[in-house]
């Protein structure tokens, strides 16, 4: 069997512990794939503040993925749901004398992005940490599943789910099926579209945009069965990288991990306690209950770490070599 | 609460006052609200009514007066009302930074914050807005108190006074720099006998 017909899986893991939310690789994806009319609203990969509604609004609720096997109805978010985009009437204040602000339309009330930095919790014991959000590319896609026009796929050579637009009848099924909503809908050419994982760029060797992009070096990419991979050994290996919501069943390919690094909660005193101020319950809520055991890995290692004991763990997160986070692939084209 | 809603009565009296004066201060003092408002609130929350000059001539004169006490030079040493001014150079941006996360941390944007994140009024401000909240609501009210507490040890503590006490009492500005010295004295006494209750985790941010 040659490596093109083995059945692979490309995965993902997004450090949370470092993304500082510059929303570079939700410009990166944004700039290469949907600058098109009619894709104004559609962002493949999106950076959201959680605890928060998130983009489209309220996207975890709407139903989508899979409950006890059997597919789970969905519905499609709303225009306002994404949130319609607005433009700033700069030329009148510029050029046509208008006075006051330049404002967006009245009733401009969400946006991609539109909770930034808000978090929860009460002062001084607020909270909040950026998620990345892009398809996961799923073992058992809900869109795929939806598509009665066979339109979606996933191919074996990397497990990327692909979307063909000419197979596509524009149901719209698979917008309602995936529970994380992460497929779209162009009302311009009556076609869904969704991330395809960067495959021009893997196919010429090259990381996905938003890994390239990615500033901080939170994300990883490569074959999850490569045991040389960082995203195998955190995944795989450790077990310190989870599913988002893997609760929707459709095995997610993207994973996180989990912030284990922040203040503490403060107590009235002004001093810091023992417990951090991101309730482990909360995290539990987006990574599953294996976030815990996560979590106290994550610790003790950084603790051998402080003491000046090695640590694959930190260093593969540390990610000190930029391509190592690439698996087998490299940044940008060479020269 | 009724203390609470007192100093959010004064400090909303002082932030209009310390800012850059305006057609609507100007109205309240030439008919004497201000005064009267100011010595009711300030009475209330430090047991003592405010005393405040009433500025003579015109709208005109007391913010050229304004401009020479504050912003010409920052007028003088230790007068300038803008907390950056008080601290070593290096840590404006930091100073910045941390009054910005404080701002934010309730919802308040600064984007039309023209007089600077570290100006005087605009500080004082901030501390009518938590004081107006703690007076609103009993049960959420802990979050606002801690703020006011930390707000009022790590920054207006630090320079109000003195501030005040380098502007002297004379004229309208020296008493209401004095009045909100006196304010802040007040609150800061009182929160190092009566600690903030802590803020919970898990409330709707």
């Amino acid at each position: 069997m040659t490596s093109s017909t083995r059945h692979r899986q490309m995965a993902f893991v997004i450090d949370l512990n470092k993304c500082i939310g510059c929303q570079g690789c939700t410009i990166a994806c944004k700039r290469l794939w949907t600058t098109a009319p009619g894709l104004e609203a559609a962002y493949w990969m999106n950076v959201e503040t959680v605890p928060g509604r998130g983009y489209p609004r309220d996207w975890a609720g709407r139903g989508g993925g899979f409950d006890k096997g059997r597919p789970k109805p969905g519905r499609e978010p709303t225009p306002e749901e994404y949130g319609i985009p607005f433009e700033f009437d700069y030329s009148a204040r510029l050029f046509s004398g208008k006075r006051d602000r330049g404002r967006p339309r009245a009733a401009a009330d969400w946006a991609p992005n539109w909770e930034e930095d808000q978090g929860a919790g009460a002062y001084p014991n607020t909270y909040f940490f950026y998620l990345p959000r892009m398809c996961n590319h799923c073992d058992r896609p809900a869109c795929a599943e939806a598509c009665e026009a066979g339109a979606i796929r996933k191919r074996p050579e990397d497990g990327l789910v692909l979307l063909d637009p000419d197979r596509c009848d524009g149901s719209r099924a698979c917008v309602a099926a995936c529970p994380y909503a992460k497929t779209f809908f162009d009302a311009a050419k009556a076609k869904a579209h969704k991330c395809h994982g960067c495959f021009p760029r893997l196919e010429a060797g090259l990381a996905p945009a938003c890994v390239a992009q990615c500033t901080g070096r939170a994300m990883h990419v490569g074959f999850l069965d490569d045991g040389a991979a960082s995203v195998h050994k955190l995944v795989r290996q450790w077990g310190v990288a989870l599913p988002l919501m893997d609760g929707f069943g459709t095995g997610p390919n993207v994973f996180y991990i989990p912030p284990f690094i922040g203040p503490a909660v403060e107590g009235p005193d002004g001093t810091a306690g023992a417990a951090a101020r991101i309730p482990d319950n909360y995290l539990a809520s987006l990574f599953g209950p294996d976030v815990r055991t996560a979590l106290r890995v994550l610790r003790a290692e950084r603790r051998k770490r402080g003491r000046g004991e090695p640590s694959e763990l930190m260093d593969l997160l540390i990610g000190r070599d930029a391509r190592a986070l690439l698996g087998h692939l490299q940044p940008h084209p060479s020269r | 609460m009724a203390l609470a809603a007192a100093r959010s009565r004064a400090y909303t009296l002082l932030a209009a006052a310390t800012a850059y004066p305006d057609e609507a201060l100007w109205e309240t003092l030439a008919d004497g609200r201000f005064a009267a408002a100011l010595a009711e609130s300030m009475a209330e929350a430090t047991g003592e009514p405010a005393v405040v000059a009433a500025p003579a001539g015109s709208l005109a004169e007391l913010q050229a007066e304004y401009v020479a006490a504050f912003d010409l030079g920052r007028g003088g040493p230790g007068r300038s009302l803008h907390e950056g001014d008080h601290r070593p150079a290096e840590t404006r941006p930091d100073l910045l930074v941390e009054l910005a996360a404080f701002y934010r941390c309730f919802g308040l944007g600064t984007q039309h914050c023209t007089a600077g994140l570290d100006h005087l009024s605009v500080a004082l401000e901030f501390m009518h807005f938590l004081a107006f909240h703690e007076a609103g609501g009993a049960a959420g009210s802990a979050p606002y108190r801690h703020a006011q507490r930390d707000f009022v040890a790590r920054h207006l503590a630090d320079w109000v006074p003195a501030v005040a006490a380098a502007h002297g009492e004379s004229g309208f500005h020296g008493s209401v720099l004095a009045a909100a010295a006196r304010l802040v004295a007040a609150d800061a006494g009182r929160y190092e006998t009566e600690p903030a209750a802590p803020g919970g985790v898990g409330a709707a941010g």
